[in-house]
């Protein structure tokens, strides 16, 4: 039985935004940022495009700069979108399934003023595998596609199809930032479908690499200061640049 | 531009964008469905048609084209407000 009706909404949104917000205010956060440069807060200076699974929708909540999430236009995508942006999360409907040409269309003309951020996988799935509008974007917008892997200490897992995590309170949300990705413009379809692969693995291994992470805190092994040990895949390093890179401190997150 | 020498462009960019031939396009063809164009086919073909046309469609009206029919309707009234359009 389907609990959740449309007409609910409104009123779902008012209850759901503060609580949300209360909630995860008692989750801390940590970030290790794998990538060769800084991100800066401001997107005036540089705009990205963050990839994160669906699961980790609740992730951009904890991000300290302008991103706008691209969200399903079904029911269920309204009622996310409304919290979105009782947060402070700005919002593009669309998906690759749910008025998807709208929302790919205003993702690459009209949000020249935030950071992108997108849930390759949704807004239906397979979990964790990469649909490829994300790579249609990057090439249509020349933005770098950034991967973000989060791990959750603790955390109750929906039985949804993303198995959509809800960290409990007082855990730990730990993110690896992946090495950012240029995808060229004028890609063809073997050109997009290579893509596809490389910025999934990226992801699926920023993903790994915070999940260990998030484990080795859960169990005392490690300090949640201690920076998680990650694979980058093969072939995302151009040759002049070595893969091994030291980690920054990230000042996205709190 | 008139109704018939849009719908010959439009042909002609679908054939480009999709790679295929395109079969004679009727006015109530689903863009999605009968030409077989995903979302980024239906963004990369209005990129295509904005820089032959030099016009530019917003994402609403955009969202508003599901036919063929609908597509050309949408031209034309574009078209004859932008006379760079009418030369092009």
């Amino acid at each position: 039985m389907r609990l959740y009706r449309p007409w609910m909404t409104p009123a779902v949104t008012f209850m759901a935004a503060p609580l949300i917000r209360a909630w995860l205010g008692t989750v801390r956060t940590r970030v290790a940022n794998w990538d060769a440069c800084r991100h800066p807060a401001n997107p005036r200076q540089q705009r990205f495009i963050y990839a994160f699974w669906h699961e980790s929708l609740l992730a951009p909540t904890k991000i300290r700069t302008r991103v706008k999430v691209l969200i399903s236009r079904s029911a269920d995508g309204e009622l996310i979108g409304q919290i979105c942006r009782r947060l402070g999360i700005g919002t593009i409907r669309g998906s690759t399934t749910r008025g998807g040409a709208q929302g790919l269309l205003e993702m690459v003309r009209e949000s020249e003023d935030s950071h992108l951020a997108i849930t390759p996988d949704g807004p239906r799935g397979p979990r964790r595998r990469l649909q490829p509008g994300i790579i249609f974007v990057a090439s249509h917008t020349g933005l770098p596609i950034v991967p973000v892997g989060m791990g959750f200490t603790r955390a109750w897992r929906a039985g949804s199809w993303d198995r959509f995590a809800v960290p409990c309170p007082g855990s730990i949300m730990a993110g690896v930032i992946g090495r950012r990705i240029l995808v060229p413009s004028f890609l063809d379809d073997v050109g997009m479908a290579n893509y596809r692969c490389r910025v999934e693995d990226a992801l699926l291994a920023a993903t790994r690499a915070a999940e260990s992470w998030a484990a080795q805190i859960a169990a005392g092994r490690s300090c949640p200061d201690q920076l998680p040990e990650y694979e980058e895949p093969s072939g995302l390093c151009p040759e002049d640049e070595p893969c091994k890179r030291l980690a920054q401190a990230c000042h996205l997150f709190p | 531009m008139d109704r018939e020498e849009l719908s010959r462009l439009l042909r002609q960019l679908v054939e480009e964008e999709t790679g295929d031939p395109c079969p004679e396009l009727e006015p109530e063809m689903d863009l999605r469905v009968s030409l077989n164009m995903d979302s980024m086919d239906l963004v990369s073909l209005l990129f295509r048609i904005e820089n032959r046309l030099k016009v530019k469609l917003s994402s609403e009206q955009f969202a508003e084209v599901a036919t063929v029919s609908q597509l050309l309707d949408l031209l034309q009234q574009l078209t004859a407000d932008c006379p760079q359009a009418q030369a092009a």
